[in-house]
């Protein structure tokens, strides 16, 4: 055996001394999401620029709204409530075509983030628009629906900032603010859950939404501090209000955080899946992609190709001239 | 489907050592060829070879009848599976698949089909997405032949791959290999190993390589039933007494050859006689005899058979002695041989074979008289001074002690005349290229090039003169041993 030298060694390393086993597979989805930044995080990366494609026109209109957003919020407070309905209308109602465009893409990034999880290979455009074929209808409508949903809580929380400057109403102001954040955070969390479900399981909108709902409510702490911390990169930059943070977050979001921020919540959807469902209904994705995961052993067994020809080589010659005594 | 032929491949190294020396063989279209030879016999080096990867010094060789020269590596859609575990270590298992075959510009999705079949056959599936320094090392051999499989290549070099296998691991991967031949039958095998069971549980042939050439090669029952030289049995591990008894004082066995036939021949004219025949040779076959001997053997190379006519060939009528299923023996008078093939012949059936005139080879006794290429016997001299003794050779002015004869045109091309050598003489001409060597009469004839002559000159050699030195070679004249002539011969 020939001596390897010393650079072969570091980038070959010695071959593992036990034959592969599932087994090896992280033991948890906390070590999955280590173990899948670590040795896969070129694919995630290219897959988060493909999800980054459909969410540019989004962020572009954002941007693009700032100016006048800065001009509503300027104006002395009885004056901006008569203005807010356009603005909503202009600003949010405007915006959720651009939503369903946007989850269009998650549909794609988000059936590539299911093959990495579950440590299956992906060839990364195949299995995007794979993603976009099989969920990307629903997942629209799930985008027109958050748009929709966002764009309701937005007008009740820019209308109570108004009412709050008009009427110096605190209480009132605060508890409903207080309301729609928590609407919002349950939107969130059952639009997550509704897209993760979507790219894996193949049911009806109905099926989804109401599943969705249960399965957040049955895992509703962990899987909203996940979410919250998720999202709490870009939700410090846009809550400080700076028209500079409010770009970082855009840029952080469009170079960086939406291919990665999925993934914890994806995670914790697939943790909340093979809770309830999974175990009983679904046994082939149970634990996917982790150790205890079910996994069919299928053994090595040569077949033979109907498509390539018999071995001509192994055929018996024939046809000597044959030479007779008379 | 690659048929292989490999003519006199040689391949010399920097250092002046050969890799290769003179190597000739063919390897059949979907065939398993195991090659079987000691260590620094240059068994990895005809794999490099065959694979493009090490470029030869000379010699010919052929994929599918079209010289390798003229085909790309990229296209001889080759794989090759070595000792070490050749996989790149930052790319999972499925992508070491796929990168060669979007490398082809293959579809994606026909990748994906073609990849995850290929890791299903083998097992792999589950590890489809893990880097390969998580798998064994058995495992990692598994992935490079599941790399073959799904690149579908046409030929396959498996260079000592169970070399870092453990024994029990390397019997599943014997059987594997044997499985991917069958997946795979269009495709050729080559697979180079020292190891004489795996070569008998996978050959359809066995060659034996020694010394940078092919000693032998034949189908896997034949080789070790009839080995043909002392070597092959010590190689093989064939211990049989018998068998051992069966060589000649030069090693050569003395029972059932499946290389050559000989027989005892003539030669008349331009005509060589044998076996009753009287076979009319070529202008140009006359040129490569080196000189006539008087009692001349003549070889036939059972390997050159032919079931068709060819141009410029005689035939042959051989009669069936018995058909042992992977080989045939056969006779002609009283000369008896295997033929290495898989026939349908019975027993008493008498068949016609055809042979190249071309083809023959004459010899003096065991020394070989028949060069590869045509001679030149003899250089056109230019007479400056007749009567004097000043001649012009090779653009060389030569001033002789002796007298030219009259009408003397050209001088004779000999041993004692000419003699090459990395040593300047006194009257000497620095060679422009040396083009071959070939061994004949156990001594080394070298084919050269001299600027201002057309062709090449043939002149023998000392055994230290390699041909593919980078040294400067000069070609020393001995005037005083010049031997003129009218005109050529």
């Amino acid at each position: 055996m020939r001596k390897k030298g010393l650079v072969e060694r570091i980038v070959m390393k010695a071959p593992s001394s036990e034959d592969f086993s599932p087994r090896k597979l992280p033991k948890n989805r906390k070590e999955l999401f280590g173990y899948m930044l670590k040795n896969k995080f070129g694919k995630i990366y290219k897959n988060h620029l493909l999800i980054a494609l459909f969410f540019i026109p989004l962020i572009a209109w954002n941007i693009l709204s700032m100016p006048y957003t800065n001009a509503i919020f300027t104006l002395e407070a009885r004056e901006g409530i008569t203005h807010l309905v356009e603005y909503w209308f202009t600003v949010y109602v405007t915006a959720i075509p651009l939503w369903a465009l946007a989850f269009v893409g998650l549909s794609g990034g988000l059936n590539v983030i299911r093959k990495l999880a579950w440590s299956d290979p992906i060839v990364l455009k195949l299995d995007f628009i794979q993603g976009i074929k099989s969920s990307g209808k629903q997942m629209a409508l799930i985008g027109c629906l958050w748009g929709s949903a966002f764009a309701v809580i937005r007008y009740a929380i820019d209308w109570l900032g108004f009412y709050y400057r008009v009427f110096d109403s605190s209480y009132s102001v605060v508890f409903g603010i207080f309301v729609c954040v928590f609407l919002l955070t349950v939107i969130v969390g059952l639009t997550v859950y509704m897209t993760c479900m979507c790219s894996i399981y193949n049911v009806s909108f109905k099926q989804l939404f109401v599943g969705a709902f249960k399965l957040y409510y049955s895992d509703f702490f962990l899987a909203t501090g996940v979410i919250l911390v998720c999202l709490s990169p870009i939700l410090i930059l846009m809550t400080v209000g700076l028209a500079i943070t409010v770009l970082i977050a855009y840029l952080l979001s469009l170079l960086l955080l939406i291919g990665i921020i999925i993934i914890p919540m994806f995670l914790v959807c697939q943790h909340t899946f093979d809770r309830i469902i999974n175990k009983k209904d679904y046994p082939d994705y149970y634990g996917k992609g982790l150790s205890y995961g079910t996994y069919k052993d299928s053994g090595i067994s040569l077949k033979k190709d109907p498509s390539v020809e018999e071995n001509l080589a192994e055929e018996i010659e024939n046809d000597f001239e044959r030479v007779n005594d008379d | 489907m690659t048929k292989i032929d490999a003519k006199y491949l040689t391949k010399v190294y920097k250092n002046g050592a050969y890799g290769l020396k003179g190597c000739s063989f063919s390897a059949k279209d979907g065939e398993f060829l195991v090659i079987v030879g000691g260590s620094g016999e240059g068994k990895s080096t005809l794999l490099k070879v065959l694979a493009g990867t090490e470029k030869l010094s000379s010699g010919e060789l052929y994929f599918d009848g079209i010289l390798a020269e003229n085909i790309s590596t990229a296209q001889r859609s080759v794989s090759m599976v070595f000792q070490e575990y050749v996989l790149y270590p930052h790319l999972t298992v499925f992508d070491n698949l796929a990168t060669p075959l979007k490398l082809e510009g293959v579809d994606e999705k026909v990748i994906y089909d073609r990849v995850m079949a290929a890791l299903a056959q083998f097992g792999l599936e589950l590890a489809a997405d893990v880097k390969p320094k998580k798998l064994s090392g058995g495992e990692q051999q598994r992935v490079a032949l599941a790399k073959a499989l799904s690149k579908r290549s046409k030929l396959v070099l498996l260079d000592e791959p169970m070399s870092n296998v453990d024994e029990k691991s390397r019997w599943e991967y014997c059987r594997l290999l044997k499985d991917l031949k069958q997946v795979l039958p269009e495709s050729t095998f080559i697979y180079v190993t020292h190891n004489t069971k795996e070569a008998a549980f996978l050959a359809d042939r066995i060659a034996v390589m020694h010394n940078g050439s092919i000693l032998e090669i034949a189908s896997t029952d034949l080789i070790f039933s009839h080995p043909q030289n002392r070597i092959t049995t010590q190689l093989l591990g064939i211990s049989d007494t018998t068998v051992e008894s069966a060589f000649d004082e030069n090693g050569n066995t003395r029972t059932l050859s499946y290389r050559g036939i000989f027989f005892d021949g003539e030669l008349r004219g331009s005509a060589v006689i044998f076996a009753s025949q009287t076979i009319e040779l070529s202008e140009e076959y006359m040129s490569r005899l080196l000189y006539r001997p008087q009692n001349a053997l003549i070889y036939l190379s059972i390997d050159k058979l032919s079931k068709t006519m060819l141009s410029n060939s005689f035939s042959l009528v051989f009669e069936v002695v018995e058909n042992c299923g992977d080989y045939v023996i056969m006779r002609t008078g009283d000369r008896s041989f295997a033929f290495d093939r898989k026939t349908a012949l019975k027993a008493g059936e008498r068949i016609r074979l055809y042979y190249k005139t071309d083809d023959l080879i004459i010899y003096d006794g065991d020394k070989r008289a028949t060069c590869h290429y045509p001679l030149h016997n003899s250089i056109k001299i230019g007479l400056h001074d007749a009567g004097g003794g000043r001649v012009e050779i090779l653009g060389k002015r030569i001033k002789l002690k002796r007298a030219i004869p009259e009408n003397a045109e050209y001088v004779a091309i000999d041993e004692e005349a000419f003699e090459l050598s990395f040593e300047r003489g006194r009257c000497s001409v620095l060679i422009d290229a040396c083009l071959d060597e070939e061994i004949i009469n156990g001594k080394k004839l070298m084919h050269v090039a001299i600027k201002g002559e057309q062709g090449y000159l043939s002149f023998m050699a000392k055994e230290e003169i390699c041909c593919f030195t980078k040294q400067k070679v000069y070609l020393n004249i001995y005037p005083d041993k010049l031997k003129f002539k009218e005109k050529e011969v």
